[in-house]
C-alpha cells in the first residue's frame, strides 16, 4: 500500500475535525421513547384483535368438521342402504329350482297332461334358473 | 446521576433485557450523539431521516435486549445495528427517490439541513455550514462502506478491530477502505485544504 504523506494526513484529518458529527437533537431521547410505546401499543392491539377472533375461529373450524364427518357418514350411509335395496332372488325359488332339478334327474314326472307341458315346465324352470344366475352375477358385480 | 456513570452499557443493557425501560432511557442520553451522528454522516439528508433512522437502531436495540449476550462491547453491538439499519434505509431510499426541500442563500450556496449546534455566532455559522456542507458533499461521493469505514473511525473514533468487527471484514479491509476514501476526500476537498 503507497504510504500517504503524513502532512496530507494531517490536514484532513484537523479539516474534518472543524465539521463535527451533528449532536443528536435535545427532543431525540422524549420521541424515541414516545415512539417505542405507539409501536408496542400497536402491536398488543394486533395481538389482541387476533385473541378476540380466535373464539369464532374455533366456532367455525368446529362447525366445518362437524360438517365433514356427518357428510362422510350420509355417505357411507347411503351406499349402504343401495346394497341393502338390490334385488334379490326369494328363498323358495331356490328351493324350487332345486325340487324340480331333482325331479327331473329322478324321472319324475309332475302329475298332469302329456309329456309337452312337461318339457314347457322344464323350459320354464330353465329359464328360472339362468335368471338366477345371471342375478348372483350381477349383485357381485355391485 | 453519578451512579448511572458508574453501571456499564452491558449491565444496563441486561436491565433493559428484563424490562428495565429506566436502563434503556440511559443507555438512550449516552449514545443518542453517536448513533444519531453516525446515522447523519452517513445519509446526508435531513436531519429528519437521521432522526428516524437513530430511532430505528434503538428500537431495534430494544427488542433484541432479552437476547443480548455481552460477549462484544455495547458499542460495537449497536453500532453493527446502526450499520445495517443505515443499508437497509439507503437500499430503501434507491427505491423511492426523494428530493429532499433545500434553499439557497444570497451567495448562491445551499445551507445544511442538519442544525450545527457547536457554532457561535452568524459568521461561525456560515463558515461551518459551508465546510460541512463541503465535507458532507464529499462524503456523499465516497461509496458506502468506504464511507461508514471513515465515519466510524474519524468520528466515532473506533480502533480498527472494532470497525472490522462492525463491518463483519477484516483489518487489512478496513485500512484499504480508509485509505481509498482519504484519497476521494483530499480530491473531493482540495479547495478547502488548499485554503487552510
Amino acid at each position: 500500500m503507497k504510504q500517504e504523506p503524513q502532512n496530507d494526513h494531517d490536514d484532513l484529518d484537523k479539516m474534518l475535525a472543524r465539521a463535527p458529527m451533528p449532536k443528536a437533537p435535545a427532543w431525540f431521547e422524549a420521541r424515541l421513547i414516545a415512539r417505542l410505546r405507539r409501536e408496542q401499543a400497536r402491536e398488543l392491539s394486533w395481538w389482541s384483535k387476533v385473541k378476540r377472533h380466535s373464539v369464532l375461529w374455533g366456532v367455525c373450524t368446529v362447525t366445518a368438521a362437524i360438517v365433514v364427518v356427518s357428510g362422510a357418514c350420509l355417505l357411507l350411509g347411503s351406499k349402504y342402504a343401495s346394497l341393502l335395496n338390490s334385488p334379490s332372488v326369494a328363498a323358495n325359488a331356490n328351493d324350487e329350482t332345486n325340487a324340480a332339478q331333482l325331479r327331473r334327474a329322478g324321472g319324475l314326472r309332475l302329475p298332469g297332461k302329456s309329456s309337452s307341458n312337461n318339457e314347457k315346465v322344464s323350459a320354464a324352470l330353465d329359464a328360472f334358473k339362468s335368471y338366477q344366475e345371471d342375478n348372483s352375477l350381477w349383485s357381485d358385480s355391485q | 446521576m453519578e451512579e448511572e456513570n458508574e453501571i456499564t452499557d452491558e449491565m444496563l443493557m441486561l436491565q433493559v433485557g428484563k424490562g428495565d425501560e429506566d436502563a434503556f432511557a440511559v443507555l438512550v442520553r449516552r449514545h443518542q450523539d453517536m448513533v444519531y451522528g453516525t446515522a447523519a454522516r452517513m445519509l446526508g439528508g435531513s436531519a429528519s431521516e437521521a432522526e428516524d433512522v437513530a430511532q430505528q437502531v434503538f428500537i431495534k436495540a430494544y427488542r433484541a435486549a432479552s437476547r443480548y449476550q455481552p460477549t462484544a462491547k455495547f458499542t460495537t453491538w449497536l453500532l453493527t445495528i446502526c450499520r445495517n439499519t443505515v443499508f437497509t434505509h439507503t437500499k430503501l431510499r434507491k427505491r423511492y427517490i426523494t428530493e429532499p426541500l433545500e434553499y439557497e442563500t444570497d451567495e448562491g450556496t445551499q445551507e445544511s439541513h442538519i442544525a450545527d449546534v457547536n457554532a457561535s455566532n452568524p459568521s461561525d455559522q456560515m463558515m461551518h455550514g459551508e465546510l460541512e456542507t463541503a465535507i458532507q458533499a464529499a462524503l456523499d461521493l465516497l461509496p458506502e462502506k468506504q464511507r461508514m469505514a471513515l465515519v466510524l473511525r474519524q468520528y466515532d473514533q473506533l480502533e480498527y478491530e472494532e470497525i472490522a468487527r462492525i463491518m463483519k471484514t477484516s483489518v487489512s479491509s478496513i485500512k484499504s477502505l480508509l485509505f481509498r476514501a482519504r484519497d476521494t476526500l483530499r480530491e473531493a476537498l482540495k479547495q478547502h485544504l488548499s485554503a487552510t
